[in-house]
């Protein structure tokens, strides 16, 4: 059985001229960064078009890349980045459609979660939290980044990490704990 | 990990992020016709700033010693005249007015509270001063 290489690993191939190892990052990290997108881009195809982007540059910046840091984190900022673009883009476009036809669209994220019957807690986190708390959230319990993992990620220093992260539960404990109070949930959350 | 962290983990994965194989195959393209940045190019970006910062600094220095060189050029006349002159009548129109102001009593007020002040506190010193002796 052999074993599988980490993305050091993969990186450093892929720095001298591997094109299957930075290919093996690609297929490695291309599900989770869409799902990342799919819950920043307003719409599926500016998330594909975020992720091109990430995987485009990623390539091309490969030889400055600090393998001090995870090659998640180096990638994830990439991403941000395009998300940020993609946004900016989609708020001039907006300023021009007539604000009732963007209003009428659905939500990507709602879109994309498999039917539950409860809400997903990232719907809530999404109402509740700002982007870039919302961003520290997902990278901490959904990527399972450090916290200074998340501060390089976002540009942050860590301690705001560790209070934003804090207060974020706190709010979504608060909800859910209030959902509760008039549902069945119970209040073992926080 | 508690409750929470592992029900937003499991949502997390409620999000469907299926990589479509059009989008994989877009991807695959795009990555085979971008070329990497190339290293030469990076390694010349650093004596590329040097010498713009260089050329700047020898710039400045150029300027500063031209002005200085032209300073010293000039007659000190030209330099130190000036660059207008008085007409002799505007002596003549020049009279001393006698002043016959009185400073405004502004002060007054204060200084008399300051008055008041001062034998306030004489008082409760020579007070304080008899109540001593009563004590001891």
């Amino acid at each position: 059985m052999t074993a599988v290489p980490t993305d050091a690993e993969l990186v450093s191939r892929a720095q001298e001229g591997s094109a299957s190892a930075f290919v093996r990052l690609v297929e490695r990290y291309q599900e989770r960064l869409l799902r990342f997108l799919l819950t920043r881009c307003a719409t599926r195809a500016d998330a594909e078009d975020a992720l091109q982007d990430t995987l485009v540059k990623a390539f091309r910046y490969l030889d400055t890349y600090n393998p001090r840091w995870q090659f998640s984190t180096w990638l994830y900022r990439i991403a941000l980045r395009n998300a940020a673009n993609s946004a900016s883009r989609n708020q001039m476009r907006d300023a021009v459609v007539d604000t009732e036809v963007a209003d009428e669209a659905p939500g990507l994220l709602q879109e994309c979660i498999r039917e539950s019957e409860r809400e997903n807690l990232w719907l809530t986190a999404k109402r509740l939290l700002s982007d870039e708390v919302y961003a520290a959230m997902w990278f901490r319990y959904a990527e399972d980044m450090s916290v200074k993992e998340i501060s390089r990620a976002l540009g942050r220093p860590q301690t705001w990490t560790r209070v934003s992260l804090l207060r974020a539960r706190k709010r979504i404990a608060a909800e859910l704990t209030d959902e509760g109070a008039s549902g069945k949930e119970s209040k073992a959350y926080g | 990990m508690d409750k929470l962290e592992r029900r937003l983990r499991d949502d997390a994965l409620q999000i469907r992020a299926d990589v479509s194989p059009d989008l994989a195959v877009r991807i695959q393209e795009s990555l085979r016709s971008a070329r990497p940045m190339p290293q030469a190019r990076r390694e010349f970006s650093l004596p590329l700033w040097l010498a713009a910062s260089v050329t700047g600094a020898a710039a400045a220095l150029a300027v500063i010693i031209l002005v200085n060189v032209g300073d010293i050029g000039k007659p000190p006349e030209a330099a130190d005249s000036a660059p207008y002159s008085v007409p002799q009548y505007v002596n003549e129109l020049r009279h001393e007015l006698p002043l016959r102001a009185t400073t405004a009593d502004l002060t007054a007020p204060l200084e008399e509270e300051m008055k008041n002040l001062r034998s306030d506190l004489e008082r409760a010193r020579e007070r304080l001063e008899r109540d001593l002796e009563f004590t001891f």
